[in-house]
């Protein structure tokens, strides 16, 4: 069981997205779960977590987010802008199975 | 080399600048602190609206069943105590940022600090009180101050291994239980210090000397209208270059534009004419959305395809205020066609906005805070008035979409011609 995390400012847009994740990883069977936050609530997170990713307005986080999790084998990256405005649920599991393969 | 690429050159090297004002933990704490009175803010925004309520029958009935002194006690503890709220907050989440652990003990001995230092004083009808006065938004700084002070200190405590020194023969358990004592004592003794010094001045208090040193004079300069006005700008700019600038600028000014927003609801409470125009409330009825909404609409009815997908997409989030699917899928980033409507509409609706309210024919903000995620309308329906309402429905289903023409026809017609080419090569 995989946990996938996504986090944006307050936690709304990133929900849109997550919606779309979610399709996908029923469509796939995927073994796991998603959940969006803002940043506020992520900071009290004290569950463990697979995957972190980043909504694009956060890229300034993105560096210490990085060096908090280092070594602790959680994957932290960003949503490529793009996929993130086209809400683009597909791509965005691409790449947390990209980031679970690594 | 083209504006378009200085800019970008400049940005770049802000760019550090920027992530580092944006992870602060200070600017963090004090913009996490903010969120955190919500719950209290809201409980007695409702108080006050019911004590406030403008239709006179509801009022009396309010009255009638004995409502009135607790809705007045309920507003005086939660608006009138956001000082509390935000001194237990502050080091509490700078403690837990700082130090990675959770830090409820350590708000606790902010709270305490807090308390210390706000003058107790005699009470007509015998017993002691503690005035109000610095509870509410006056004694907001002092909180924050206290809260670093706490956090801070606790912080050297922890990182220097500061303990007691007992004799060999006490058992360990006993030592334990004085070390994390320690820096409770050691607080305590240095408010006490700071009452006792601020007592000696013709300040009185440590709340007084700050609130007329530093929050009196940064409300005044940090709310005017030029400064909401570069602030916004500067917030849009930050969007523009791809970073959540509400985020980034909220820490430095949402705590002296909830001042304001409390003053207001006081008034409110008290039946007097609300002083303030500007205030967060003001901010978040009059900037939703970054005013762009007026582009989804136009989107949604263009030559080009993609732009008809892209406000499809768009719209539903747009009318709850949510703007990155058209910051990031248009995109609005880096996008220099659209430039200066993205960075300057907001400053135009807060312009006339302002002016509006100025001269009476927009009512002014109650100072109840806005809850993101409403759809357009309801969202300013903590104004308190109708004509707030009507104001933000004009502003975006009219004024915004007008702003936007010029610079949408144009990288329309672009956006087409490239469709055309697309398709000539198909």
């Amino acid at each position: 069981m995989k946990h996938i995390v996504l986090i944006c400012a307050g936690g709304f847009s990133t929900n849109i997205l997550a919606t779309y994740i979610r399709k996908e990883m029923k469509e796939h069977e995927f073994d796991g779960d998603i959940k969006a936050m803002s940043e506020w609530n992520f900071q009290g997170l004290r569950q463990h977590v697979d995957v972190i990713l980043l909504g694009p307005q956060l890229s300034f986080m993105h560096e210490e987010i990085s060096r908090k999790y280092q070594g602790t084998g959680t994957k932290v990256a960003m949503i490529n802008m793009a996929d993130y405005g086209k809400m683009n649920g597909k791509r965005v599991f691409e790449q947390i199975l990209n980031l679970l393969d690594e | 080399m083209s504006i378009q690429d200085k800019m970008t050159g400049f940005f770049d090297k802000l760019a550090p600048t920027v992530n580092k004002l944006g992870n602060n933990v200070y600017l963090r704490a004090i913009s996490n602190t903010m969120m955190g009175t919500i719950g209290p803010l809201m409980v007695g925004s409702i108080a006050v609206l019911l004590l406030a309520f403008p239709i006179q029958g509801v009022k009396d009935a309010i009255a009638a069943i004995g409502l009135t002194p607790i809705l007045a006690a309920v507003n005086s503890v939660t608006i009138g105590g956001l000082a509390l709220y935000v001194s237990f907050l502050m080091a509490k989440n700078l403690v837990s940022s700082l130090l990675n652990e959770d830090g409820a003990l350590i708000g606790a001995l902010s709270l305490m600090g807090f308390l210390i230092i706000t003058p107790l004083g005699p009470l007509e009808g015998g017993g002691n009180g503690i005035p109000t006065q610095w509870l509410g938004a006056s004694g907001v700084f002092s909180a924050f101050i206290i809260g670093i002070i706490t956090a801070k200190v606790y912080e050297l405590f922890v990182k220097k291994h500061i303990t007691i020194k007992m004799p060999e023969s006490v058992p360990p358990v006993v030592t334990k239980s004085f070390d994390s004592l320690f820096p409770a004592m050691t607080l305590g003794c240095i408010f006490m210090l700071i009452r006792l010094l601020f007592q000696m001045t013709s300040f009185g208090s440590m709340h007084q000397f700050i609130y007329s040193m530093i929050q009196a004079p940064l409300q005044g300069l940090g709310t005017s209208l030029p400064a909401t006005l570069v602030f916004g700008t500067v917030a849009q700019l930050f969007w523009f270059f791809g970073i959540h600038g509400t985020n980034v600028i909220n820490p430095l000014v949402q705590p002296l534009r909830l001042a304001l927003d409390t003053e207001n609801l006081t008034a409110l409470a008290a039946g007097l004419p609300l002083p303030n125009i500007i205030g967060n409330a003001f901010w978040s009825i009059n900037t939703w959305g970054a005013t762009t909404l007026g582009l989804i609409f136009l989107m949604l009815r263009s030559k080009s395809k993609q732009y008809r997908e892209m406000g499809k997409i768009a719209l539903v989030p747009g009318l709850l205020g949510i703007t990155e699917p058209l910051v990031f899928g248009l995109p609005l980033v880096f996008n220099f066609d659209f430039f200066f409507p993205y960075i300057f509409n907001n400053v135009i609706i807060i312009l006339l906005s302002y002016f509006l309210t100025a001269i009476g024919v927009v009512a002014r903000c109650s100072g109840v805070q806005c809850i993101f995620g409403l759809p357009l309308g309801f969202h300013a329906m903590v104004g308190g008035h109708w004509t707030i309402v009507v104001w933000q429905l004009i502003s975006q289903l009219i004024i915004s979409p007008v702003l936007w023409y010029p610079w949408f026809k144009m990288a329309e017609k672009k956006k087409v011609q490239e469709e055309e080419a697309f398709t000539e090569a198909d």
